[in-house]
């Protein structure tokens, strides 16, 4: 039995070591395993994942802006953003090979670029944004080229403003993150934005795809697309008048300029100059303003040019209150024939100066007044003394009443960014103000009457008077027609909302032939486009409180036409801000922009022309080509045109003829064709038109060699007082032109001071 | 052949009727088990065996207490110059649980590995299957060096010349590693012979349990005494242990000497004398490691064992990457072949690490499954060091099953951050051609002692 001991002693001890693994490492090796991938699973798990997947966001493309015909005006295309990945760089070497291709394709410090793939923990260093196709393109082509998985590409998208400074205050900007920073850019942010996807996919430590499927895709969802009510035609039109009118007149603080569909409330056009390049919102485009403030104190010039960009970027048109002046005479004629306190055969005397009670408080703007005048012709002539009769044969409560119904103290609700809405006591009077005559009433109502002491909008001022002219109808105005899908179907139509009706079809027909009696015989002439019933209203305010601050005289010169009178299809408001040409007066200078905006608008919104026996006396004709045609034929069709012609030369076909065809002379011209002939090359001298009539001008300019082509107010009954104001190519200091020349004549009232 | 037959079963039959006693006390029985003869073999050298049983009838030896029944077994099976079982067939079953096991854990090995493998080996060699070829290539000549192993009588591998000359050879080889070595992953271990590169120290590990496992045979009882017990294990690791010193392979030595150690345990040395020696041991690695500016970056894998996360690019990376693939898995895993982190963030994926590879493709249910399996062919693995019929062969496949262990046990612990990193490769699982082929025959040694258990089994 003495073996037994140590048989159980192999037996024991070997029993113990079982024990010890069966009983205690085993349990906690299980335990440390459920600890891991069970207790503490989730918190590990996510950060595995954290490292496999690498999450891209995609971003979605932002919808586009497009005109009312689908003209894009804001796009965005795709671009690439180049990253590298540190963590993927292999060694030095490859750091150095690829900070070294990078910066010989992008054009970045190769410093730089290899100053970023030192930082070894990144996956994401961003070395270019925004980077066009084409270079990005090459970026790839070196990345394939040399296997280098530290460089990727990520697609973004840059937003491209094909117009540049086209509707630059209404469309607005993005940022480098494609969020709307202004306008409608920011308005409609969240409708252009759409999704940002995700794609998660699962990568190796070296950052390839790993070889099974593990990918979770979230489409990106593109932005939908805005419509605008803006017609791409239109805002060229009425940028183009404003950039010659701000050339012409010089207005330190631009001009605006507004198209609006009255019977709708739907904006064509809206625009200021100066305004901005939408591709570089940031730039100062007024050059002299940039100028003086690079030559202030180097800590002062950001502020200043924040400020300046604020400024270009401010939309004027719905951001700026200002002085109405005459236009607003419309609303209180308006008013007053709706309250039957006046109405056609209503007369009024003006003596040059206005009284309230007996107290002499203003005088017209025609020193020795109009004497008695009806009411039409008080329109007609401006007749601030007429005005304040009228505003107070209204009375104040009822005055007050219109002006509330009219919308002018409240933000029209443009569906536009930043509108500026009025303040009571600050823009205009508060009604217990307005109507009690303790406070001065009556002078205020009187001054209301013709649109001083307050302040609106233009905004304001054109939806007004489209109430006034589309049948008594406030509209909302509004800019943004629908929203359409990425195939440019309508998902969403805005309907024109009327806001109220202020005054009955009836008063709105009778306002319609009052404003264009002021074009067609008053103080709105310069306004007049032939065979186009236009109508508007010139309106000169004084800019009081900067008047008095820097001692000198500031003035808005204003117009607002409607056309055709008898179906008006626009309202187009011009605004110049402090003209400092010699000329500062609504009739002046913003009447004629009218006129040409009309000029152009008319035939572009395939408005029929009807001309008056005057007009046609007087109308201008478009000469027809005739060049390479048979001399007869030619001559008929020149003839059937309604123009004269000669003929020069003794070959069957024409070889040249005088003037081009397109160009639109006087019906009483004579068309040259030259068949055979040498045309005549030489210089000659241009004549001095300005100032002549039109009689005179036809006159002249016969037998010289020139042509004229006819714009401005011709045409108008009171003919005898137009004379030619603009001559292009202009005369003077010898200078000459080719015979044949079609030299441009614009004929304008210039006594129109009428206010 | 009917007369083998007979006498076998007289034999059998008698000792059967003799022994009636608890089968633990049976157990323990092994005819040969205190035998201090070293050359002792039954089955072929039948003229030892007789001598050995005229030692024992001459009272020098212990059995001679052996109660009469007993002795008088021992004496019929060792006058039997023939093994029944071995002339009536040329193998003799071997542990069949045990070989299921073995292959078991070689196959599924094989899957973890290939898995674990597939995305580094596309990175180091552009082929998914380089790693997994290999491997399959020595797995294949692994089994075939086990079951010649396993055929192969165990016994004739107690020769002191055979010993003694693998020692030495072991102990060349780890010197050559000083001179000739080749360095991977930081470290010199690697030796390269004839185009095959090995760790000497896998083969020094064997050497080890060989060495000892002889030297307690011989022991026997005496192994009580601080001559017998602690001196062979004293002098076994200051042959081997300062070469891998040498070598800053911190798993090595704790391999080699906690399997020393339990291999002492076993042979049934004192247990205070091994608790001193314990101490000693343990006190000289914490100075090695306290004073040896070669083991300094011990203090800082123990720093970011407690908080893996202070370094996670540096020391604790490969940690953290385990434990995001262990974790990964959850109770039921990704399946089979889907691991993410074996798509080179887990770095040796396939060699230390594949444990990590398998919780995260099969869960905690396949890790816990594996693990089971492990624990199964180490406790099977003892029980045939119990059964053995001879102290030489118990203690051989006590120490095997040991190393075998440690190394399980080490292996996930530190996949599973339970301990500090060190180096450790799981049997069967983690990619090493030599290592592999010498544990295969060391598992062909294990079956090869089964084999004689089973034979009594059978003979019942």
């Amino acid at each position: 039995m003495e073996k037994k001991p140590y048989d159980r002693r192999l037996f024991l001890r070997t029993v113990f070591i079982v024990g010890v693994i069966l009983l205690i490492i085993a349990p906690i090796l299980i335990y440390n395993l459920y600890k891991l991938q069970i207790r503490d699973a989730d918190t590990l798990q996510a950060r595995a994942i954290a490292q496999q997947t690498r999450d891209m966001l995609v971003s979605p493309v932002r919808g586009a802006i497009y005109d009312r015909n689908m003209t894009p005006l804001a796009l965005s295309a795709t671009v690439e953003t180049i990253v590298i990945s540190p963590a993927e760089i292999k060694d030095e070497a490859e750091a150095e090979f690829t900070a070294r291709g990078l910066s010989e394709i992008l054009g970045i410090d190769y410093a730089t670029i290899l100053a970023r793939t030192k930082n070894k923990d990144s996956y994401y260093e961003i070395i270019a944004r925004k980077v066009e196709k084409e270079v990005s393109d090459a970026v790839r082509e070196f990345k394939t080229d040399n296997n280098l998985n530290g460089i990727k590409l990520f697609e973004d998208t840059k937003r491209y403003y094909p117009y540049s400074n086209l509707l630059s205050s209404v469309i607005g900007f993005t940022n480098y993150d494609n969020v709307g920073q202004y306008g409608l850019e920011m308005k409609y942010e969240e409708v252009l934005k759409g999704v940002v996807g995700r794609v998660i996919t699962a990568k190796d430590r070296e950052g390839n795809a790993m070889p099974f499927y593990f990918e979770q895709y979230n489409d990106a969802q593109d932005g939908m697309n805005l419509v605008l009510t803006i017609d791409y035609g239109v805002q060229e039109i009425l940028e183009k008048h404003l950039e010659v009118a701000l050339a012409e007149n010089g207005c330190d603080e631009g001009v605006v300029g507004i198209v609006m569909n009255p019977n709708t409330g739907e904006i064509l056009a809206m625009a200021q100059k100066g305004d901005y390049d939408l591709n570089n919102p940031r730039e100062i485009t007024d050059q002299d303003l940039l100028a003086e403030i690079l030559a202030q104190p180097k800590d002062e010039q950001s502020a200043l040019l924040l400020e300046a960009m604020m400024d270009q970027w401010r939309n004027k048109a719905i951001q700026e209150p200002y002085e109405p002046g005459s236009v607003f005479k419309i609303i209180t004629a308006a008013i007053a024939l709706e309250e039957n306190v006046a109405n056609a055969n209503s007369t009024y005397f003006c003596s040059g100066t206005w009284k309230i009670g007996s107290q002499t408080t203003g005088h017209c703007w025609k020193i020795y007044g109009h004497n008695t005048q009806n009411f039409a012709k008080a329109l007609q002539n401006s007749c601030n003394c007429a005005f304040v009769e009228i505003a107070l044969d209204i009375g104040a409560e009822r005055y007050y009443d219109y002006f509330k119904a009219f919308g002018l103290t409240e933000k029209t609700g443009i569906d536009m960014m930043g509108e500026v809405g009025v303040i009571e006591g600050v823009h205009y009077h508060a009604e217990s103000i307005f109507t009690n005559p303790m406070y001065g009433g009556d002078v205020s109502l009187g001054m209301y009457g013709f649109g001083q002491t307050f302040a609106i909008t233009p905004i304001q001022t054109i939806s007004a008077v489209s109430a006034v002219v589309n049948g008594g109808y406030l509209m909302q105005p509004y800019v943004v027609s629908g929203i359409a899908d990425e195939n440019g179907n309508i998902v969403e139509q805005y309907a024109p909302k009327v806001v109220r009706q202020v005054i009955s079809e009836d008063t709105s027909d009778k306002m319609r032939a009052m404003i264009e009696s002021v074009v067609s015989e008053g103080t709105g002439s310069n306004a007049y486009v032939r065979g186009y019933r236009v109508g508007g209203k010139t309106g000169t305010s004084e800019k009081r409180a900067k008047s008095i601050i820097e001692g000198k005289d500031f003035y808005i010169a204003s117009f607002l036409g409607v056309a055709p009178c008898d179906d008006p299809q626009v309202a187009v408001l011009v605004l110049l801000d402090e003209p400092t040409g010699t000329l500062h007066q609504g009739g002046q200078i913003a009447a004629p922009v009218v006129g040409r905006i009309m000029n152009d608008l008319m035939p572009y919104l395939g408005v029929k022309a009807a001309y008056s026996d005057e007009e046609l006396a007087k109308l201008s004709i478009e000469v027809p080509l005739t060049v390479g045609g048979n001399v007869s034929w030619a001559e008929s069709v020149v003839k059937s045109a309604g123009l004269n012609v000669k003929v020069v030369g003794d070959g069957e076909r024409v070889t040249a003829q005088y003037p081009v065809s397109g160009s639109k002379i006087p019906n009483t011209a004579t068309v040259i064709l030259y068949c055979g002939a040498e045309p005549d090359k030489s210089e000659i001298e241009i004549p001095d038109l300005t100032g002549k009539t039109y009689e005179q001008a036809v006159r002249l300019i016969e037998g010289t060699g020139f042509y004229m082509s006819v714009g401005g107010a011709v045409g108008n009954d009171t003919d005898e007082e137009l004379t030619v104001m603009r001559q292009y190519p202009a005369a003077g200091d010898g200078a000459t032109a080719r015979y044949g020349t079609v030299i441009t004549v614009e004929f304008y009232k210039k006594d129109n001071t009428g206010e | 052949m009917g007369m083998d037959q007979k006498r076998r079963t007289s034999a059998h039959q008698e000792y059967d009727r003799l022994a009636v006693r608890p089968r633990s006390a049976r157990r323990s029985d092994r005819p040969e088990a205190d035998l201090p003869h070293p050359t002792v073999s039954y089955a072929s050298r039948a003229h030892e065996r007789a001598s050995a049983a005229a030692f024992d009838g001459a009272g020098l030896s212990p059995r001679a207490a052996q109660p009469a029944g007993e002795a008088r077994i021992d004496e019929i099976l060792r006058a039997n110059p023939q093994r029944p079982v071995k002339q009536k067939k040329k193998f003799a079953p071997v542990d069949v649980p045990f070989f299921m096991l073995v292959f078991g854990l070689l196959c599924f090995g094989l899957v973890m590995m290939y898995s674990a493998s597939y995305a580094w080996a596309i990175e180091d060699y552009g082929s998914p299957h380089y790693y997994i070829s290999r491997q399959a290539i020595f797995a294949v000549l692994g089994l075939a060096v086990m079951i010649v192993a396993a055929i192969f009588d165990y016994s004739r591998l107690k020769h002191w010349l055979l010993i003694g000359s693998y020692f030495l050879l072991c102990m060349i080889l780890l010197v050559m590693v000083i001179f000739y070595g080749r360095t991977a992953n930081g470290a010199k271990r690697w030796l390269e012979i004839l185009g095959i590169t090995f760790q000497p120290s896998e083969f020094a590990k064997f050497a080890v349990i060989y060495m000892l496992a002889w030297l307690y045979s011989i022991a026997g009882k005496r192994v009580r005494t601080f001559k017998w017990g602690m001196l062979p294990l004293l002098g076994v690791l200051a042959a081997i242990v300062p070469l891998i010193i040498v070598q800053k392979h911190i798993s090595a030595i704790l391999l080699i000497g906690a399997t020393a150690g339990i291999m002492t345990f076993l042979a049934g040395a004192k247990l205070w004398q091994i608790g001193g020696l314990l101490g000693v041991g343990g006190g000289g690695l914490v100075l090695l490691v306290a004073f040896s500016e070669k083991f300094a970056y011990i203090t800082n894998r123990i720093a970011v064992w407690q908080d893996p996360f202070i370094d996670p690019r540096g020391l604790g990376y490969q940690t953290i990457q385990s434990m995001y693939a262990i974790a990964s898995g959850g109770i039921f895993g990704l399946g089979l072949g889907q691991s993410r982190q074996k798509q080179l963030y887990l770095p040796e994926a396939h060699n230390d690490y594949v444990f990590s590879i398998v919780c995260e493709e099969l869960g905690m249910v396949g890790a816990v499954l594996l693990l089971c399996l492990f624990l199964a062919l180490i406790v099977r693995g003892y029980w045939i060091a119990i059964h053995a019929t001879d102290k030489f062969g118990s203690l051989l496949v006590s120490g095997i099953i040991t190393q075998i262990a440690l190394q399980v046990l080490m292996n996930i612990a530190v996949v599973t951050n339970t301990m500090p990193v060190t180096g450790v490769s799981l049997p069967f699982f983690s990619y090493g051609g030599t290592s592999l082929v010498l544990l295969l025959a060391e598992m062909g040694v294990v079956l090869s002692v089964s084999k004689q258990i089973r034979t009594d089994r059978v003979s019942k």
